[in-house]
């Protein structure tokens, strides 16, 4: 019973230790990339090195990635450094402006609120007596050009001012 | 501007912390440090030379603007290519696709490369198989192309590119072999005197 289990452990593992074709192509790519663990890698050698199919399929592989990799460099043009670093300046600038901006806008618009809400120019009298001083003034210079007596009296009257020429 | 530290060059979490500290000339080291990665990945994306140098600058000036959410525990190579890799991406996605390749065609391929050290005859075969290589590269779908480019040319494993991209790991590892399949026939074809793939 012992000896059996043994026998078929050890058969197991030679069998795991066998590749197929079919298996070996399809980790054929990772194991180019180096991205197989240890392990796999090991069987993968293993089955290369009696294989010659599929060490014909990982040749085209490596030809391919050493035809890609020798592809050759082109150069950055020649002020490609100061042409980057100057768009940066320009960037800073006018993110500083940006920020003036803002600080003016503001500025401006407390200015243009208090200029509205608050007079800055109070007057001493109440506005009902400016506007009454106003009117009289307008009224007296036209009062000239009226020749009816009792009209001009009405009109004197009517601006709150005592003129003694209108009363008779 | 080279900045030393003790003989050693400054890492790029150093650097970033002087221009988060106000010291943006300092950016310009990590210009210098990555630009022809960038614009290297980037041709291979697109494949036009002077709008890989535009979007490689645009690269640069969104990475100083976005610089502040860089947190340092983090790869900045990470960071960098994430931004990289979307700005390419949007490019792409706004490019018609026909005018692309026609234009790449008419263009033809490694105009800007520099001649290396080779016989004439060495050079026509090789800038014959890399035209081809380039033309296999861009009939790719993109999702390919950028798993096999950062694979291949920047050197990513697999673990980086997820972190870059978010795509799981087996879904990188089934674009990187399909795009190398898929090269492959490309390449076969063209050798045959096919067209497409």
């Amino acid at each position: 019973m012992f000896a059996c289990k043994k026998k078929g452990g050890r058969v197991f593992n030679k069998r795991e230790n066998k590749m197929k074709c079919s298996e070996v192509i399809l980790l054929l790519n990772r194991y180019q990339d180096n991205e197989l663990e240890q392990h796999s890698g090991d069987r993968m050698k293993r089955h290369l090195s009696v294989c010659k199919n599929c060490r014909v399929e990982l040749a085209e592989l490596n030809r391919i990635s050493r035809d890609l990799a020798g592809i050759r460099d082109v150069e950055p043009k020649e002020n490609f450094t100061a042409e980057v670093m100057s768009l940066i300046k320009e960037h800073k600038e006018k993110k500083f402006e940006g920020k003036f901006a803002y600080i003016y806008s503001f500025v401006f618009a407390l200015f243009f609120i208090f200029g509205v809400l608050i007079d800055p120019y109070p007057s001493s009298g109440s506005s009902e007596d400016t506007g009454k001083m106003e009117l009289s003034s307008i009224l007296l210079d036209s009062q000239k050009f009226i020749s009816d007596d009792n009209h001009s009296f009405v009109i004197i009257e009517l601006a709150g001012g005592k003129d003694e020429k209108g009363i008779h | 501007m080279t900045i030393k530290k003790n003989g050693a060059e400054f890492s790029d979490d150093d650097v970033i912390r002087s221009v988060k500290n106000g010291n943006s000339a300092n950016y310009e080291v990590i210009i210098n440090r990555y630009k022809s990665r960038i614009v290297n990945f980037v041709y291979r994306m697109i494949g036009d030379y002077d709008e890989s140098q535009n979007i490689s600058q645009e690269v640069f000036f969104q990475i100083y603007r976005k610089i502040g959410r860089y947190k340092e525990n983090n790869t900045f190579q990470s960071f960098i290519y994430t931004i990289a890799r979307n700005i390419t991406l949007n490019y792409l996605k706004k490019m018609n696709r026909v005018t692309f390749f026609s234009k790449l065609s008419e263009k033809g391929e490694g105009e800007s490369i520099q001649a290396g050290d080779v016989t004439p005859d060495e050079k026509m075969e090789k800038d014959e198989r890399e035209k081809i290589l380039n033309l296999g590269l861009k009939n790719l779908i993109v999702n390919q192309r950028l798993a096999l480019i950062m694979k291949i040319y920047l050197g990513f494993s697999y673990k980086k590119i997820a972190e870059v991209t978010g795509w799981s790991q087996p879904k990188i590892e089934t674009l990187i072999s399909r795009g190398k399949v898929n090269l492959i026939n490309y390449v076969r074809l063209q050798e045959k005197g096919g067209k497409g793939v």
